[in-house]
């Protein structure tokens, strides 16, 4: 192996083929002593709100602490630096993304001069792709090139409140008619583009901004969304004013501007439908901004970055503003303090890894049935199912398990799937799928994910469980996962199968330093 | 076959030959991490872009071809 790459992203493109090995997105569980020489290229999520910036390469840098120790003495290390910011924050005051950034590169700078053999390389000179971010995770595509900075935009008078159309705006699809659990929401594209936006929208609540929501829906269905949605990023308590129903959009505004007691020209109203947006123009003689919606999910950031522009960046927050802001930082506020670990374990204790095993439900069947598709390396059979086989395979009475994944630097949604099925008697069990995206590989979750699953298997009194390895070319990652559980090859029976003795093995206890959030 | 997209497939993939039939299916090298080269590849050598449903649905030889023709390459 010539070159080890740590990384958070898709690279790949980057590097010549065969010459290079990656590691899991930030997975520093394995660390190869063979490599001629190691790369540590760890990138910030382009267009990073700025509340996330210094938890993010606070992170990255308890990551690189604990490799550091472990790349072999003498080979080379080369560490890169993380580029500024292209875009201007929203507010030009908060230099919280641009204080990370030096803050990590310093940090990188420091390390480099107390190791031997350890340099620095700057920031690739390459911009953001948005279609190749959403689909892929890559940062900077090779086709773009870093835009130059330039002098933010600051519209003349800022406008106070952001009026919100919800299908095809706030998310991917339509309500009414796809229903709740089919909405695109987080996950995959488009979802991911439309998290994105919503995210935003919340930068935008944060700095003072009045968010309303303007929807033709039933009202019932759309706070459903909101309130029981785990990908949706926007909740309840963001938005001021609700006008769900079928009348006329104008009226609606009328009613909005009516309620939170300011002046038409200070909305901007955005929906995805032409029509809405010409009727509310016309309707209004142009006070209100009705600014044109991109057509494609992962235009959104442009769009967003224009709304910015001509509608809501500003110098700084007013103590309103600010209030405000302090109201929204409720019982997400994270612990700033700034440790040292030692060890592997230390630190993904520090992570606050919190795990939801639960039953497959109408949200997470879609979500899981795409993880059987497209998880190729912590995946111990390899059984691609659609959403149809899932259902069948549940309809026979058998269990499908989603595990869903957060900790204190954000929520990795629906990561790993479980396919169990039971024999007649009800005494024994069948892993028939099991897996883990590629994304939550590296913390242990794996193991905590299938501990808990036995939990639930014991407490149904089942006493034998069945599980199969079926190598492929991409699984290796998960050889000897069985065995690390406690199974044992079964006898009489091709290499491939394991089985575990629930009656003989004692306890099963899953780390506690993961908080397992109660099964629904 | 067109002689640029032959050499886009063979460096891409790291294969010798690309035959007709060729598709995710039946080329191990033809893989998610390969399937994004190729997109940049195609992209840069006959300047296109492509739609992220365009992308999904690149599944074979074949598919590219007819996504090409239909952006008049």
């Amino acid at each position: 192996m010539k070159c080890f790459v740590f990384r958070n992203a898709t690279l790949e493109a980057f590097f010549p083929r065969g010459e290079t090995t990656f590691s899991g997105y930030g997975d520093i569980s394995r660390i190869p002593e063979n490599a001629e020489c190691y790369r540590w290229f760890y990138t910030l999520p382009p267009g990073i709100v700025a509340s996330e910036a210094r938890t993010l390469v606070e992170d990255f840098l308890q990551q690189l602490r604990l490799v550091l120790p472990q790349i072999p003495a003498g080979k080379p290390f080369e560490l890169m630096r993380l580029a500024e910011p292209e875009n201007a924050p929203l507010v030009l005051a908060d230099s919280r993304v641009r204080d990370a950034v030096r803050f990590y590169n310093d940090a990188l700078e420091n390390m480099a001069s107390e190791r031997p053999a350890t340099a620095l390389l700057p920031a690739p000179p390459f911009g953001v792709d948005w279609r190749l971010w959403f689909l892929a995770q890559m940062p900077f595509s090779p086709a773009q090139k870093q835009a130059e900075p330039q002098a933010p935009a600051i519209p003349v008078l800022r406008k106070k409140c952001l009026v919100l159309d919800c299908d095809d705006t706030l998310w991917g699809g339509t309500l009414g008619e796809d229903g709740l659990g089919s909405l695109k929401i987080g996950g995959d594209f488009p979802g991911n583009a439309f998290a994105f936006f919503q995210k935003k929208c919340v930068e935008l609540a944060e700095s003072g901004i009045i968010l309303a929501i303007c929807s033709k829906n039933n009202e019932a269905d759309v706070r459903e969304v909101f309130e029981k949605h785990p990908a949706m990023i926007l909740r309840r308590e963001h938005i001021s004013a609700w006008r769900v129903n079928w009348n006329d959009k104008a009226q609606n505004l009328r009613e909005i501007v009516a309620e939170l007691n300011i002046g038409l020209d200070s909305l901007v109203f955005v929906d995805n439908e032409t029509r809405e947006r010409t009727r509310v123009a016309e309707a209004f003689g142009g006070v209100l901004a009705t600014p044109e919606f991109p057509e494609r999910a992962h235009d959104l950031p442009v769009f967003v970055e224009k709304l910015f522009d001509d509608y809501f960046r500003c110098e700084k927050l007013t103590e309103e503003d600010a209030a405000k802001t302090q109201q929204y930082r409720d019982a997400s506020v994270r612990n700033e303090l700034v440790k040292n670990f030692t060890s592997l374990d230390d630190y993904i204790a520090s992570l606050e890894i919190r795990l939801r095993v639960a039953p497959a439900d109408a949200f997470s069947l879609p979500r899981l049935a795409q993880l059987t598709q497209k998880t190729n390396q912590f995946n111990l059979a390899t059984r691609r199912r659609d959403e149809g086989e899932l259902r069948d395979f549940l309809a026979r009475g058998n269990a499908v398990f989603s595990l869903s994944v957060a900790d204190k630097i954000g929520d990795l949604g629906i990561v790993g799937e479980a396919e169990i099925s039971f024999s007649f008697d009800g005494k024994s069990a069948r892993i028939e799928n099991f897996m883990l995206s590629c994304r939550a590989l590296g913390r242990g979750i794996e193991t905590a994910f299938a501990r808990r699953i036995l939990q639930l298997l014991r407490a149904r009194n089942i006493e034998r469980v069945y599980a199969e390895y079926l190598p492929t070319a991409k699984n290796a990652p998960c050889a000897n996962f069985l065995p690390s559980l406690g199974f044992a090859p079964e006898d009489d029976a091709p290499d491939s199968c394991f089985v575990l003795d629930l009656c003989a093995c004692g306890e099963i206890a899953v780390a506690p330093f993961y908080r397992l959030d109660s099964d629904k | 076959m067109d002689s640029r997209l032959e050499n886009v497939f063979k460096t891409t993939l790291g294969i010798d030959a690309v035959p007709a039939e060729l598709s995710q299916t039946n080329c191990e090298a033809w893989d998610s991490v390969n399937h994004l080269n190729l997109v940049l590849a195609l992209e840069a050598e006959f300047g296109v872009t492509f739609e992220p449903e365009e992308i999904a649905a690149m599944q074979s030889l074949a598919a590219v071809e007819k996504l090409l023709a239909a952006k008049a390459v």
